[in-house]
């Protein structure tokens, strides 16, 4: 048999090659639609369903997925199907999800009474109002619970608000005063020692100081005391689907809505008030629930420092290896070198900054500036200002090899002109080449920051924590304490994905998290690509 | 024009000034720009040279100095008749008194505590002295509990906690503890200690009342053993367990053989060494029985001692041989364990007189009857230290608590004291990179195992599971990445439609900046389940999709012209994706009906029943995709790059040949592009090496030696991630972990040189076109 002529051409094979980009391009949709499907998905409503099982108990909960159940060496094998219930209501039942054998369950219903609660513990509550009370005064029943409890779950929500102002910047200030004292009081002690003679003055300076901030403390705990008494004073009582009931005080409560009789509107609603929550509040219950806000800021914030740090002394070698190197094997060798370094594992970068930043020139600071706290290291441990500059270090090669780039792409003619006019080669550098190549070099900066902003690896052992109590920048002279460990995103991934007390509730927390990190590397990268085509154009036209 | 050129001077020298401060900064400019450049450059590659520095301590010789020597005294006449009758000569048999002009009696046993302020011995008249140590001054002394006076001959000190015991000339052991407790002044430093004797008991070792020769008593937990040597063959064991039962046992050797040298173990064991050379091994608990008799050399045994930890024991004989030995089940089959020789050390050139193990490490220090010092680490048979002769007419060897020094007891009550610096004992190369026979482990094997339950864990430092993790990982995922990223990159530069082509790039660039966080992440929650609970559907998935490609050209040649004229060529991708969805849609439908058929009861029982290998949820397979799809965008644009910049001349001059367009890809573009697409696989490779968070998520960081593509690794770079938290800044583990991080260095930075290299030269063979 003949094979036809399509085959002997040797089309299959192009139809192979083509099969791997085919590949290649089902992977990333395939896991941006992973992303994407269960991130996104989370934070809708679903309708909650009772189910009763034979033995005649019940069960209320969102269902989460079905799957056949494997039975391997029986006929039954993927026969039958179960389902798996978010049930929340932690503290009732001990777990949060369920898997229930299809087979088990007698009926199932969507009741009208069932609400969907967000509280301050132990997770979702799921279950339906019962009774509603000021005090030991019983305010509402039944059905009439909810409307009476709208207005005071909003009044909660200004309560909490109130607390939080109080707690963070009228107590958080006092602390942070009070902690201030205390490291004079040990620099004062730390000074006696040295030899400096018997400070009493300061010393009662300093205490002097603590007693003050300590009676603003006394009024202010006094202020929260009140506001906390006026506002626990409601309780409402929810049964859940087993007969168990709960009761929670209305401070506690979060969000509130009646899962089944929500419409698209509603629903929405709830969505965006979830997506906002998520990005503006502070993680609670291990970060697994609340938001992410702290991890935002402190990767947006990381990627600025080591942009800062980058960028200067980036662009500074590129000008003198593409300027004023002398070009021959020295330079190239230099060139490749520095064109290799990008290529050089991140964790390789994290070490050396922890040797480096953080024990040699960390714990050097601290001998110097900061003895009376040793040994507490203050600059000698992980941090953002040593995080940043180990990323800068590791993306300095991209911006150098970018800025190179840009630099050679100004055209000879421009320089020769401006060195015709009379200009010096500095001048001409910082007015004609510089700005020429900014688009270039801007492009290298975008690119090493999405390098940067997608690095864990590094971060874990030069300053990233899983919760950091205080953000980097904040009202407190000096403002910024480069000091201060802090969250980034991808870290934040890695340890609620993967050293959380309870992954199940957590999975879907990480898939969100995930779209915002891809969020700001995809822009990252999106400008780069656009500036660079911009920059390309432009150059098409001017060359001479 | 003249007036015009005096002008432009007269404005040039009115401007003197402003020109030349423009030139004093082109000259600043110079400088500052110079030598940042060159300071960043040299910094950035400094990198490397601070790696390598922090490593470097690991592999430098132990230092030793002479630290001066002590006499000890006592105060003159202050001695009074108990004192007097201790002064003995030190191989006297119980009967004569020496002349009462020695300074101090021979001491039996020394010991000191850790900050080396006082050393204390036990003298024959049951006294135990504590004398500073700075001035050999006696500060305390106080007789050993419940012995009142009796003539002690021999006695022992446990290795931590600082248990003493004294065996008398009628059979009897008194036990005792000494205990050194910190006084700190009111600036937290330390002023002085405070000393003090604990008893613990008094044991009739042998009722029958003869001298104690030798003994050694343990005690952990509520349960205490003593052994003395009563008679040339014969050795009394009391013992009392947890339970509170005493029991008390004679052991003797074979053929009345004389016993040397005896030693009680952690886990109450006996080991004796004899005049043939043999050493004897008695198990004490549950029940006391004889387990092994081993030959250690032609010459008698003259010194035994117990490593830290009680596992390993180590023997020095007459002939200077040092050897280190332990129990342990040889195959999994055996009943019981087997004593084996693990380790044997530099020789002495000497009769061994003692040895002393130290207290942080498995460090052992060993005297010769020259005078000649060794110190030794007992895991990693490295020579820390050898002091050849350095203390003459040498009587016991003492190696301080925190193992920076060692004291030696002269003739005459002086003490020869050396501060040791000896930071890393347990690393040497072939600790990293060889083979070593590890406590409870058959044979000597590579394993990876830095930390433990216990303080006197052995650490195991072997840096050849980590590098070969790496390898394993980098090889699975370049197998994955490979095919598909070149085979991608040839189609999208020679067959693809220009339009399509726009579009794939960035996208593939795009993937190329998906963080390795959010990939290792899909991959060990996600991927790995799924593929656990479809093993045999993404075996299938191997055969299938090149088949489902196949049927889709077969049915596609079958179409009419008409259709099949609607897709212009470098178009097929639009056939291809989808004939390829359903391709992986069959292969999961088909994988359950596979197993079932094929691999009874389920695939993993089966993989364990044929090949007896296990099946780990986060193993190779997860991490060959997940580490290939990082590694794809680099191998892509770089061989995509190395394609498209082959000369169009070339492939049109062999398409106006009549090469078909397969041919002239494969024989012409191909060819030319080689090193290119070897620069990207080497890059690939580079980059696979050094992923951090991918394999640090998607493996159970398992440091296994296994091939097997269904477990597990622990790479290089997991390792550092995982560890390094824990490491004590300046420590062995932090400092191995450096080198480890200097290995990947040189790994990656070599590898993409080579690729650089390689590239350039690329780039001027095409230039050259």
């Amino acid at each position: 048999m003949k094979l036809p002529l399509s085959v002997r051409r040797g089309d299959p094979m192009i139809w192979f090659t083509g099969s791997a980009l085919g590949t290649c391009l089902l992977m990333i949709a395939g896991l941006i639609g992973i992303v994407l499907t269960n991130g996104l998905g989370f934070f809708w409503p679903k309708s909650l369903v009772e189910v009763t099982l034979k033995d005649g108990s019940r069960f209320l909960g969102e269902p989460i997925q079905r799957q056949a159940i494997p039975k391997p060496g029986t006929p039954e094998h993927l026969e039958h199907y179960r389902i798996q219930l978010k049930l929340g209501n932690r503290d009732l039942l001990g777990y949060d999800f369920k898997w229930i054998d299809e087979a088990d369950i007698v009926s199932r219903r969507q009741p009208t009474d069932a609400f969907y609660v967000e509280r301050r513990e132990y997770g979702p509550l799921l279950g339906s109002p019962v009774v509603l009370k000021e005090g030991e005064q019983v305010v509402a029943e039944g059905a009439a619970v909810w409307a009476a409890l709208q207005p005071l779950v909003a009044k909660a929500e200004r309560d909490r608000a109130a607390i939080e102002r109080i707690e963070k910047d009228g107590i958080g200030e006092i602390n942070f005063r009070i902690e201030q004292q205390r490291l004079a009081l040990k620099r004062i002690e730390y000074r006696e020692k040295q030899g400096g003679g018997k400070l009493g003055a300061e010393r009662a300076e300093a205490a002097r100081i603590v007693a003050e901030q300590e009676e603003r403390y006394r009024v202010k705990q006094e202020a929260l005391d009140k506001v906390l008494a006026d506002a626990a004073t409601t309780y409402v009582t929810f049964r859940a689907a087993d007969g168990a009931e709960k009761e929670l005080r209305t401070l506690d409560i979060f969000r509130i809505y009646p899962a089944n009789e929500l419409g698209v509107a509603g629903r929405a609603a709830i969505y965006a008030s979830r997506i906002w929550e998520f990005m503006s509040a502070d993680p609670r219950e291990s970060n697994t629930e609340g938001g992410i806000f702290p991890a935002i800021f402190g990767t947006v914030m990381m990627v600025i420092l080591m942009s800062l740090l980058a960028v200067p002394f980036g662009v500074l070698a590129a000008l003198y290896l593409r300027e004023y190197a002398k070009q021959g094997l020295a330079v190239r060798v230099v060139r490749i070198a520095v064109n290799n370094l990008a290529g050089v594992p991140s964790i390789v970068f994290g070490v050396f900054g922890l040797g480096f930043f953080v024990y040699f020139v960390g714990g050097g600071i601290d001998q110097v500036f900061f003895p009376e706290g040793l040994p507490t290291p203050t600059y000698g441990t992980g941090g953002i200002l040593w995080a940043s500059l180990t990323l800068a270090l590791l993306t300095v090669p991209v911006v150098i090899v970018a800025s190179e780039e840009a630099l050679a792409a100004v055209p000879r003619s421009m320089r020769e002109a401006s060195i015709a006019t009379g200009a010096t080669k500095f001048q001409t550098i910082l007015h004609v080449v510089l700005p020429a190549a900014a688009p270039g070099i801007l492009t290298g900066l975008i690119l090493a920051m999405a390098r940067g902003a997608g690095e864990v690896a590094p971060l874990m052992i030069t300053g990233v924590v899983k919760l950091a109590p205080e953000l980097p920048l904040d009202g407190f002279f000096p403002f910024f304490h480069p000091d201060r460990k802090f969250m980034h995103l991808g870290f934040h991934i890695y340890d609620v994905g993967f050293q959380s007390p309870n992954v199940e509730a957590a999975m879907p927390m990480v898939y969100t998290t995930t779209i915002f990190l891809l969020l700001i590397i995809v822009a990252l990268n999106l400008t780069a690509i656009v500036v660079r085509n911009r920059l390309r154009r432009k150059y098409q036209t001017s060359a001479f | 024009m003249a007036t015009n050129a005096l002008t432009v001077r007269e404005l040039i020298a009115a401007q003197g000034d402003r020109i030349k401060r423009v030139k004093r900064l082109d000259r600043f400019a110079v400088f500052f720009i110079s030598l940042g450049g060159i300071g960043i450059v040299a910094s950035v590659l400094g990198i490397l040279v601070f790696i390598l520095s922090e490593a470097w301590p690991l592999f430098r010789p132990s230092q030793a100095a002479a630290s001066g020597t002590v006499t000890l005294s006592l105060p003159a006449g202050g001695l009074g008749a108990e004192e007097l009758r201790s002064r003995r000569s030190p191989h006297g048999t119980g009967a004569g008194f020496t002349p009462a002009s020695e300074p101090v009696g021979q001491p039996l046993i020394l010991g000191t505590d850790e900050y080396q302020l006082y050393l204390y011995d036990l003298t024959r008249n049951a006294e135990v002295h504590f004398f500073r140590l700075e001035t050999g001054q006696l500060a305390h002394s106080f007789p050993f509990p419940g012995l009142g006076g009796a003539e002690v001959i021999s006695a022992s000190r446990s290795l931590l906690g600082d248990f003493v015991a004294a065996g008398t000339t009628d059979g009897r052991v008194g036990l005792g503890q000494i205990r050194f407790r910190p006084k700190y002044d009111a600036n937290q430093r330390l002023e002085d200690l405070e000393i003090e004797l604990r008893e613990r008991g008094l044991v009739t070792l042998d009722p029958a009342g003869r001298p104690v020769r030798q003994v050694s008593y343990r005690e952990d937990s509520g349960r205490k053993a003593v052994a003395g040597l009563v008679a040339d063959d014969e050795i009394a064991l009391w013992h009392r367990g947890e339970d509170e039962t005493e029991t008390q046992t004679t052991l003797r050797t074979r053929d009345g053989e004389k016993i040397t040298e005896l030693r009680l173990g952690r886990v109450d064991a006996l080991v004796a060494g004899t005049e043939k050379g043999n050493v004897y091994h008695w198990e004490i608990e549950p029940e006391t029985r004889l387990t092994d008799v081993a030959w250690v050399g032609a010459s008698p045994v003259t010194a035994l001692e117990w490593s830290l930890g009680g596992t390993t024991f180590l023997v020095g004989n007459q002939a200077g041989e040092l050897s280190g030995w332990f129990r342990v089940r040889l195959c999994d089959e055996d009943a019981d364990k087997a004593l084996v020789k693990a380790h044997s050390f530099t020789a002495q050139g000497a009769p061994v007189r003692a040895i002393t193990a130290a207290t942080r490490d498995r460090s052992f220090a060993s005297l010769g009857a020259d005078g000649g010092v060794m110190l030794h680490h007992a895991t990693s048979e490295r020579l820390v230290l050898a002091l050849p002769g350095a203390v003459p007419d040498a009587e016991l060897l003492l190696v301080t608590p925190k193992s920076d020094g060692l004291i030696v007891s002269q003739a005459g009550g002086r003490m020869a004291r050396f501060t040791v610096s000896n930071p890393h004992p347990e690393v040497t190369w072939n600790a990293l990179f060889g083979k070593v026979w590890y406590e409870g482990y058959a044979k000597p094997e590579y394993v990876w195992q830095s930390t433990g339950a216990t303080d006197d864990f052995e650490t195991k430092f072997s840096l050849v599971p980590l590098a070969f993790g790496t390898l394993k990982g980098t090889l699975y995922a370049l197998l994955f990445a490979i095919p598909i990223a070149v085979g991608g990159a040839l189609y999208t530069s020679q067959f693809m439609h220009p339009n399509l082509k726009a579009r794939v790039k960035p996208t593939v660039e795009i993937m190329a900046a998906l963080p390795s966080v959010v990939i290792g992440f899909i991959a060990g929650l996600w991927l790995a389940s799924v593929i656990e609970r479809n093993v045999v559907a993404v075996l299938l998935m191997l055969v299938i999709l090149p088949l489902s490609g196949t049927a889709g050209i077969l049915v596609w040649n079958r179409l009419p012209q008409r259709l099949s004229q609607q897709l212009k060529p470098g178009m097929e991708l639009f056939v291809l994706v989808p004939m390829m969805a359903l391709g992986a849609w069959f292969a999961v439908a088909l994988g359950p009906w596979v197993e079932a058929s094929f691999f009874t009861p389920d695939f993993k029982l089966w993989l364990s029943a044929t090949f007896a290998l296990t099946y780990d949820q986060r193993n190779s397979l997860v991490v060959g995709i997940a580490m290939g799809f990082a590694v794809i965008p680099i191998i892509f644009t770089i061989s995509e790059d190395a394609f498209s910049a082959v000369p169009s001349s070339l492939g049109a001059a062999s398409l106006a040949l009549g090469a078909s367009r397969w041919q002239t890809a494969t024989r012409v573009v191909l060819p030319t592009a080689s090193p290119g697409v070897f620069s990207a696989v080497m890059i690939g490779f580079g980059r696979a090496v050094g992923e951090t968070m991918i394999v640090l998520m998607a493996t159970g960081n398992t440091p296994v030696l296994d091939w097997s593509i269904f477990n597990g690794m622990r790479t290089l770079s997991a390792n550092i991630a995982v560890e390094i938290p824990e490491a004590h800044h300046g420590g062995t583990l932090y400092r191995i972990l450096f080198l480890a991080a200097a290995l990947l260095f040189a790994m990656t930075f070599v590898v993409n040189t080579i690729a650089e290299v390689i590239r350039q030269r690329l780039r001027e063979k095409y230039r050259a076109i």
